[in-house]
């Protein structure tokens, strides 16, 4: 099958079982539909996602034929999500797990950032910066474009680059004094060789790391990674992220309500085709679905208007973002990945640091209170730092308007990482960020 | 007279309505209609452009979603394809804004962005050759050739495959066909820097943007 009859037939089938399960879409800016009280509409909605993996199957782009299953291997393999997995080892080990949405205590997973391209220059420096801050359970590695002066170009250059990366990163906890620590591998290519490559028990990744391993936004894998998958599993990787990247109106979902369906069969098919037991999830009924019918360690939180855009300035609009990203990770018993978006050195550790406070704070919050809290600081900061320019917003990935090739402000410009200490500037702007954020009601001191 | 004018601007709208409903079926009765109403192949051409460019409009304002919008292509394009049979070579020849040649570099599976602009390009009138994703640095370089290509598109969205858009420019070099095909070069991480390092002829920021850019290249 071409990928064009697959993308077609993703959308009729998925706008077949909207109709079928009678699935509607909430409007987004109804707050007090921002979490789906009906568990009838929640169950449907599950069942259209098993159903879609069922009648349509997952696509592979390079062989172009489906991958099919029955009923009862996607039921079985759903029931195989574990439910505690320990990142890392010794004492730099943490046991994540499935938080509940709705005022569970448990701790918020954190993991510290990246997801980012960096510059080499920095690369042995970052590392331990971030994995120094005690909030943080595990770290995402960052892309690199250049390696050892010379542009990584071709299969070869990419695998030595991965490599050299997860060493980076395999210093950097040492010197943090947490050797132990876990770190999810953020692929330099998506090919397997670069992949399979970072697997080195002194300096790669152990088989208490991870790694990110995503399916495509039509539903769709590819031999690269299903090989990197196989492999990580007989290394016995502990976790693997699908990071789901994509926007709802340029998927083949073809509606909001197709959104949903499309959303749980792809965090679904990440799990059957690549183990990914920690998922990014949308649109936001996706982590009740598998809140209520999984294990699966779910990312990011919920979406709604009241969530402010990140910034692209060192201020203390930008630190409120991570505050109001930390506060709906915590209320919604969502893992936090304060990725970089693509931007170059974009995040520093005094956000990351913030964001475990806020996250620490916030910590069994009711929902209800959450949405109130993260709306405060929504008006308060629109009151006293309005954004001055509203981000470029549309369809597709923008990565070059987040700035990979500095074209923004990079944490070199407010945080010294020898030193491991944000500008005096900026410490100002925490201060009034913290401020803010005290005066929304977060109890943080 | 009024009756021809009345049936004329009726297989017009049909033509349109096809687009703007996503009906490739009915696009291809429409088109058959027109033909056989002797209707100008231009203006058939045109009111069909007309309606994918509001199609291409809704979607810009997230109106409506992608399947949407390669449903209208489709439309649009078999539709034009019936058309075309009508007239002479020098005509079909005529209604070609121009030939792109567009894929997504080896190594890089994204091709959302990639698929947007074919859309968007295909709405402007232009003959797209969809090589899809993962494409070779040569087969961008073979099939602008088989073709008779006016332009190459080359998309990314990593930072680790971006130095795949410079090996098209350089084989072409290294071929003495750079003088023979412009090169518009997109995707997530793309820059007009990298796209002025790299010697490429344009660079579109989105999909707009990028029609924009191949339209101005393919009139100088």
């Amino acid at each position: 099958m071409e990928e064009k009859e697959w993308n077609m037939a993703l959308f009729h089938k998925v706008q077949a079982l909207v109709k079928r399960h009678g699935i509607t879409a909430p409007d987004p800016n109804d707050r007090s539909k921002i979490v789906c009280k009906d568990n009838a509409m929640i169950d449907s909605a599950w069942q259209a996602g098993i159903d879609f993996l069922v009648e349509q199957g997952v696509y592979c782009y390079d062989t172009r034929r489906v991958i099919e299953f029955t009923e009862d291997e996607v039921k079985s393999t759903i029931r195989g999500i574990p439910e505690t997995l320990v990142m890392g080892e010794g004492k730099d080990a943490v046991t994540a797990k499935n938080k509940h949405m709705d005022g569970d205590n448990d701790p918020v997973l954190i993991c510290g950032g990246f997801h980012s391209p960096y510059r080499e220059d920095i690369a042995h420096l970052a590392p331990k910066a971030f994995m120094m801050i005690p909030g943080v359970d595990y770290m995402q590695g960052f892309t690199l474009k250049v390696i050892d002066g010379r542009e990584i170009h071709g299969t070869a250059m990419a695998a030595y680059a991965a490599r050299k990366k997860v060493r980076y990163m395999r210093e950097g906890a040492r010197k943090a004094g947490r050797p132990g620590m876990a770190i999810c591998h953020y692929p330099i290519s998506l090919e397997a060789a670069p992949m399979i490559a970072t697997l080195d028990p002194r300096n790669g990744l152990r088989p208490c790391d991870g790694a990110m391993m995503t399916p495509l936004p039509n539903i769709v894998v590819e031999t690269g990674l299903i090989t990197a998958a196989i492999v990580f599993n007989d290394y016995g990787l502990s976790f693997a992220q699908n990071g789901n990247g994509h926007g709802e109106q340029d998927s083949f979902a073809g509606s909001r309500e197709g959104y949903i369906v499309t959303g749980i069969a792809k965090s679904i098919a990440g799990w059957l085709i690549y183990r990914s037991n920690i998922t990014n999830m949308s649109p936001n009924i996706v982590h009740e679905v598998f809140n209520r019918h999984t294990n699966m360690i779910r990312v990011h939180g919920l979406r709604w208007p009241d969530i402010m855009r990140r910034g692209t300035q060192y201020n203390e609009r930008y630190l409120l973002y991570f505050a109001q990203k930390a506060i709906n990770c915590a209320f919604t018993g969502s893992a936090i990945e304060p990725s970089g978006g693509g931007r170059l050195e974009g995040t520093t550790p005094y956000e990351i640091e913030f964001m475990c406070e806020c996250a620490e704070a916030a910590r069994g919050l009711k929902v209800e209170d959450g949405i109130e809290l993260i709306s405060n600081i929504k008006k308060m900061a629109d009151e006293e730092c309005p954004a001055p320019v509203t981000r470029p917003g549309g369809m597709g990935h923008r990565v070059s308007r987040t700035g990979w090739d500095g074209s923004l402000p990079t944490l070199r410009d407010v945080y010294d990482l020898v030193k491991m200490e944000p500008s005096e500037a900026y410490k100002q702007e925490m201060d009034k960020a913290r401020r803010l954020v005290k005066a929304a009601g977060l109890d943080i001191n | 007279m009024f009756f021809l004018i009345h049936m004329s601007n009726e297989v017009l709208d049909n033509l349109k309505n096809a687009v703007l409903n996503y009906d490739e079926e009915a696009a291809k009765k429409a088109a058959e209609e027109a033909v056989k109403a002797n209707i100008d192949p231009m203006e058939a051409i045109r009111s069909l452009s007309g309606a994918i460019s509001e199609v291409g409009e809704s979607f810009h304002r997230q109106d409506i979603f992608l399947p949407h919008v390669v449903m209208a292509a489709d439309a649009m394009q078999a539709a034009v394809a019936i058309i075309r049979q009508s007239m002479s070579s020098e005509d079909v020849k005529k209604s070609i804004l121009g030939t792109i040649v567009l894929g997504t570099v080896e190594g890089d599976l994204h091709d959302i962005g990639k698929n947007i602009v074919m859309m968007m390009l295909v709405a402007a009138g232009l003959e797209v050759i969809d090589l899809g994703r993962d494409v070779k640095v040569d087969d961008f370089v073979r099939r602008a050739n088989e073709v008779n290509a006016d332009l190459i598109a080359i998309s990314c969205l990593m930072t680790t495959t971006m130095p795949y858009q410079r090996e098209v420019i350089e084989e072409l070099k290294r071929l003495n066909l750079r003088d023979k095909f412009k090169v518009v070069i997109g995707g997530g991480p793309v820059t007009q820097g990298w796209a002025e390092t790299i010697g490429a002829d344009g660079y579109g920021v989105d999909a707009y943007e990028a029609v924009d850019v191949v339209k101005s290249l393919l009139a100088k």
